[in-house]
Formats: structure tokens, sequence, C-alpha cells
């Protein structure tokens, strides 16, 4: 039990991890001052540190829908789809198997998503 | 080192196309071709190229034409326009179109090379202003938002 416990523990700090890189390495395809500036603002602006992101997902897809507008959706697609490689579960992920087209049509939430990833990240 | 550089070529004359082809990845460019107009409209919408060099006259569009129809990416395709008639009609007129340097066909490859790392050095100086741009862009964004 406590086993199984501590497995899921450190699963869920993999995965934020990795979500983590995913936002960093989009970010980064905006340019260095571009990211720079946002982990500037995030952290100085929402007391929200880079390594805080996964822990405050709807706060900051709020931000980022303030800054961006409506290209931060296009931002979330692409933290996710970058999430989704570096995951790698291949074409399904138990309990959550959209895909992310279905994810746009759905309308589920950046976070919702996320969150759904990140439940079955630690279940398998 | 530019490995990551992709350029695309649009002429019509096979040899000229597989003599630039030749040139260019002996110096590290990653080349496509394209021998018609519609051809470089199709493959300038899947794919990114950092320059492209049009040849003035092709079978199916009119090199300037095609400036204007070349799909505009992040950053923005240097368009670098080929002729082996050099008049100052068509210099003047593909500038205006849109084209960002113009050469002469018969070419020197030095000049060529050169051309290319020009335009290539405008791209980034134009890269680094735009992301500059973003992130002031960014600051007064939260500044407005965190009133």
């Amino acid at each position: 039990m406590k086993a199984s416990l501590l497995d899921k523990t450190s699963a869920k700090r993999k995965f934020d991890q990795l979500l983590i890189e995913a936002i960093d390495e989009t970010l980064a395809s905006l340019g260095v001052p571009v990211k720079n500036m946002l982990y500037f603002q995030l952290e100085n602006c929402f007391n929200m540190p880079k390594e805080e992101i996964p822990n405050h997902i709807d706060e900051f897809t709020g931000i980022m829908h303030k800054i961006f507008g409506l290209g931060a959706s296009r931002l979330e697609v692409k933290f996710l789809k970058n999430l989704k490689l570096k995951i790698d579960f291949g074409t399904e992920i138990n309990g959550c198997e959209l895909t992310l087209s279905d994810w746009i049509i759905n309308d589920e939430s950046f976070k919702e998503y996320v969150n759904c990833m990140r439940k079955s990240y630690c279940n398998m | 080192m530019n490995k990551n550089v992709k350029i695309i070529i649009v002429d019509d004359d096979e040899q000229i196309r597989a003599t630039m082809k030749t040139i260019l990845e002996d110096n590290g460019y990653v080349v496509d071709l394209a021998a018609t107009g519609n051809e470089a409209i199709k493959m300038t919408q899947e794919t990114v190229y950092n320059v492209a060099l049009l040849d003035i006259r092709l079978p199916d569009i009119e090199g300037v034409e095609l400036l204007k129809r070349i799909k505009d990416n992040v950053p923005k395709t240097r368009k670098i326009m080929v002729t082996g008639y050099p008049t100052l009609q068509n210099a003047i007129s593909a500038l205006n179109k849109n084209a960002d340097a113009y050469l002469v066909k018969p070419f020197d490859v030095e000049k060529l090379l050169n051309l290319i790392k020009e335009q290539l050095r405008l791209q980034e100086d134009e890269k680094k202003f735009s992301e500059q741009k973003v992130a002031e862009f960014i600051a007064t964004r939260v500044e407005e938002i965190s009133v």
C-alpha cells in the first residue's frame, strides 16, 4: 500500500516534470526573450515560478488567455502535443483516449486534459 | 552550421536547379526543388523555408506573381529573384513586389552564397526584433491585467 502510494507520488512528480519541459520547449519556440519574459512575469507578478505551474494549471491558463487571447489555445494544443510525445503512451491513455482534435471539438479545458493525462500516467 | 536552413529553388531549367542544389548542399543547406510556380506554392504551404530562390520566368506563373503567392511564415521567407534577363524594369518590378534581393544569371557562386548569408542575417535580425516586440507586448499586457 505504502509502496504504491510512493510510486504514485513519484509518477506524479515525473509527470509534472515532463509537463514543465513540454511547456518550456513550446515557449522556447516563440523565442528565448519571449519565454524569459513570460517566466519573469509569472514569477514576479503572479507569484508562480516555473516549477509551480503544474500545481496551478488553471491559474496558468487563465493568465495565458489574458495575455495572448485566442492565441493561448494554440499554445495549449502545442503544450499537449509536446507532452503527449514525451509521455509516449502510444495511442491509448486509459480513461483518457481523446485525441487532440477531439479535445478541441469537445472544448475540454486544458486543465481537464492535463489532469486526465496525469491520472492515467500515475495509474500506469 | 547551415543544416537547419531550408532553401527552395524554383526554376524550370533542370540543369540550373541541379547545379544550385549541389552548390547549396555542399555548403550545408537543406535544399528542395520546384520546377513550376504551382509546385512551389504547394511546397511553401507545407514546409517553412528560410530562403526562396525564384526564377523570374516560370512556365505557369510569372516569378513576380509568385512572390505574392508564396506563403509568408514566421520567420518570413527571404525571397531572391533570379533572372537571365537583367533589365532595370525586371529588377524594379521584383523589388516592388516583395522580393528581398535580386540575382542575375549566370551568377557567380561566391556572390550567390554571400547573398544568401546576407539574407539569413537579415532574417535573424527580424526574428530577434519580433521576439523582442512580443516580449514587450507580454510585459505591457501583464501590466494592464494586473491593474
